[in-house]
């Protein structure tokens, strides 16, 4: 069986080391990172291609939503699932996410827990659409 | 001068020719306007002594007397008589140099009859003594002669100041020679009989006091007629005397005594006027050197302009500006402004360019009046600012204003990202706090969780300030999007997000008339959900909150109150409440950043709102706020 391969793009090392904690817990899974949006483009054209991609929105340089539209252009990777996660609470900005055509988007919580959480109940999801 | 000195011969010349005319047609009557060779002469010299001008004069009265009388001896003591009383009163005239010069003044016309009369009874003494006639001539001559200078003066000071042709004292000079003439003239040598003499005299009189009561001196004109009555008997006693060849000495003395009475009276009369002519005189000088010292005075330049489009008076400012263009078209130095102000109302202002000596153009603001000159030409005033210096100012004020607009947007915006990027690890911080509190717990002695506690506190506040300032900032450089909206929406969304702390509080929120205003939908909510936000948590312990949101109407427009029955805020501290950052309350007891109503603040203003706040009858806050229609563009 085939681990899930995630792709997480995330410039925070802090939410890295807890993304590997929560998906990793299942052996199944494995998780490899782009730090910024520049990164994740060469990783997506030069390895293999993710089963999942966890994306902060709240990226530097290429913005989160800039490389998600760059991706769906790519037929090669339009079809893979992302969840979006945005830190910033504004209203504004939460809309951005919600409207950027992402299977699911995600506040990040301020409670640490809620965060492992919800990375697990993610993860979970995820595992159990994998075909065998 | 020259005109003058025509003038100078021609009038005698003229009275000349007509009494030889008249002498020819009846005997005796040419010799009344020869007389006008004293008066005449004497004015002549005090405008312009001359020699010849004497000479001239005095051939001609010789010649006239001649042709009159046919009495070489008479003519030559006459004319003799007439030079001297003319050299004396010249003299008299000269040694009064303390009383002003010239005949145009009312003190001058004093000084001048005083002079003539001085040297005419001089000349006239002098002929009674050589010649032996009856007293009664010489007093008459005096009488004529005087009342020459005073009826020919005014004619004389016309033709000097050089007054147009309708001047009313011109007119008046005219009449009052001919008035005086045809006294003289029935009173020398009358042919008539007595009724026509009288009626013409009367006439005479008549004509000279109405002239003097049009001019308003009416107690002059009173004295005049007095004056002249008296002279008038006088004359008439003489003359009637004169026909018997005797003369007693009291009868003399009668008719000298009433011919000087009435000459006293004439000289009161003239004093009295001449001191109210002089008032107004002074009073018109005083009024012109107010407006001389005024147009001096002025900051701004001002100029007087006539029909013709000619600069009639300048003041020094405008000869600064525009140099002296005294007399040249206005046009020069302002195009088309005479068109403009009579296009604009009165007491407007009109912007224009103004054209400098050299060519080059600069703003003024011009403000412009009418008035009647003398003679009844309209004149128009001008006063004339250079606004430069103002323009640039405003220049410089609105590119201030835009630099400012710019530099709160940069720091707005500034505000915003280091916000925004504050909070991620901020996050982190907290995230591994806690789970160092979590996982290790069983490692953790009681001060240890004690400090990990404390760090965990700092850290959560730090985010919700930081939340905070991201909101805050972002009210100030996110774009509003502006579309009436009916404020119970955002109302109510607001009511919506703050659902849990409503609950946990068991607060009512009370929603009242609401209008529909034009505004930005996001901005508005968030104005509620922070005012709610507020009165939920700003109540004393145990008391459930109780909210009101409404409208009343009142002259700014739509006023929207956000009432409670909380803590309130006192007076002294409600305008340091809407500052950032600004808390009443200790930490401990009630939670906060102070940055809630710094916002809400920002978001009215930049709808165009007010915002302040009162009492509420429950002793807790009323938030007022009103939102214009049209946003400000300054950030």
């Amino acid at each position: 069986m085939t681990p899930l391969d995630v792709l997480a793009i995330e410039d925070n090392p802090g939410d890295v080391r807890l993304i590997r904690e929560a998906l990793e817990e299942d052996d199944r899974v494995r998780v490899r990172v782009a730090w910024d949006g520049a990164e994740a483009l060469d990783m997506l054209e030069h390895e293999a291609r993710p089963d999942l991609i966890l994306l902060d929105i709240n990226l530097p340089s290429v913005g989160g939503l800039e490389l998600l539209a760059r991706m769906r252009e790519d037929p090669k990777l339009a079809d893979i699932p992302v969840v979006v996660f945005t830190s910033s609470r504004l209203v504004e900005d939460v809309r951005d996410a919600e409207g950027s055509g992402a299977a699911m988007f995600v506040v990040k919580p301020f409670d640490v827990l809620e965060y492992l959480s919800t990375l697990r109940r993610i993860r979970r999801r995820f595992v159990e659409e994998i075909p065998a | 001068m020259r005109y003058l000195r025509a003038q100078a011969i021609l009038v005698p010349v003229a009275g000349l020719v007509v009494g030889l005319l008249l002498e020819t047609m009846i005997d005796g009557t040419g010799i009344g306007l020869v007389r006008l060779g004293v008066p005449w002469m004497f004015l002549m010299l005090v405008r312009r002594p001359s020699a010849m001008l004497i000479g001239v004069l005095t051939a001609i009265n010789y010649g006239g007397h001649l042709l009159a009388s046919h009495d070489v001896a008479f003519s030559s003591s006459a004319a003799l008589g007439d030079l001297t009383a003319v050299l004396v009163s010249y003299g008299a005239q000269l040694a009064w140099r303390s009383w002003p010069g010239g005949i145009d003044t009312p003190m001058g016309y004093m000084r001048a009859a005083g002079s003539l009369t001085l040297g005419s009874t001089v000349g006239a003494v002098g002929w009674w003594m050589t010649m032996s006639h009856g007293i009664q001539l010489p007093v008459d001559v005096v009488t004529a002669d005087v009342l020459g200078v005073l009826a020919l003066a005014p004619l004389v000071t016309s033709w000097q100041r050089g007054w147009p042709r309708n001047h009313p004292f011109k007119m008046q000079g005219m009449l009052a020679a001919g008035a005086y003439l045809l006294i003289a003239w029935a009173n020398m040598f009358p042919p008539i009989p007595r009724a026509g003499r009288h009626m013409l005299q009367a006439a005479a009189l008549l004509t000279i006091s109405w002239m003097v009561l049009r001019a308003g001196r009416r107690f002059t004109s009173i004295a005049w007629l007095g004056s002249i009555v008296f002279i008038w008997v006088g004359m008439e006693h003489g003359i009637t005397l004169l026909g018997h060849e005797s003369l007693t000495l009291e009868e003399a003395m009668l008719t000298t005594r009433v011919t000087l009475m009435g000459l006293g009276f004439m000289v009161f009369g003239a004093v009295f006027g001449m001191l109210g002519y002089q008032q107004m005189v002074r009073r018109s000088a005083v009024s012109e050197e107010r407006s001389r010292a005024m147009a001096a005075a002025a900051p701004d330049a001002m100029v007087v302009v006539g029909l013709d489009g000619r600069v009639r008076f300048a003041n020094d400012r405008f000869v600064e500006l525009f140099g002296d263009v005294a007399g040249s078209p206005l046009g020069q130095c302002l195009p088309g402004i005479i068109e403009a102000t009579h296009a604009a109302e009165p007491s407007t202002c009109i912007v224009v360019d103004a054209r400098r000596e050299d060519g080059s153009e600069f703003p003024v603001e011009v403000t412009s009046a009418r008035y009647n000159d003398v003679d009844g030409s309209p004149l128009l005033t001008l006063s004339v600012r250079d606004v430069t210096e103002r323009r640039e100012q405003q220049h410089e004020l609105e590119r201030f204003a835009s630099d400012l607009s710019r530099t709160n947007k940069d720091l707005a915006q500034f505000a915003y990202a280091a916000s925004h990027d504050l909070q991620e690890p901020l996050r982190t911080v907290a995230s591994y706090v806690t789970l160092l509190q979590h996982r290790y717990a069983a490692q953790l002695d009681a001060t240890a969780g004690e400090y990990i506690g404390l760090a965990t506190d700092g850290a959560e506040r730090l985010q919700a300030l930081v939340a905070d300032l991201l909101e805050y900032s972002s009210a100030s450089t996110q774009e509003l999007g502006v579309r009436p909206i009916c404020l119970r929406a955002p109302a109510e969304e607001a009511i919506g997000f703050l659902e849990g702390q409503i609950r946990k509080s068991n607060a009512t929120v009370e929603l009242g008339d609401l209008p529909t205003l034009n505004g930005d939908g996001v901005a508005l909510r968030r104005i509620f959900q922070s005012l709610l936000s507020n009165s939920i948590k700003f109540v004393p312990e145990g008391r459930a909150p109780c909210i009101r949101i409404w409208s009343e109407p009142s002259p700014e427009g739509t006023v929207v109150m956000v009432s409670d029955n909380g803590l309130g805020i006192p007076e002294e501290h409600r305008d340091q409440v809407l500052e950032p950052f600004r808390r009443l309350h200790a930490r401990h007891r009630y939670a906060g950043t102070g940055l809630g109503l710094a916002m809400v603040r920002r978001l009215v203003e930049r709808h165009g709102g007010r915002i302040w706040i009162e009492d509420s009858s429950e002793g807790g806050t009323t938030v007022c706020f009103t939102l214009r229609g049209a946003l400000r563009r300054i950030a």
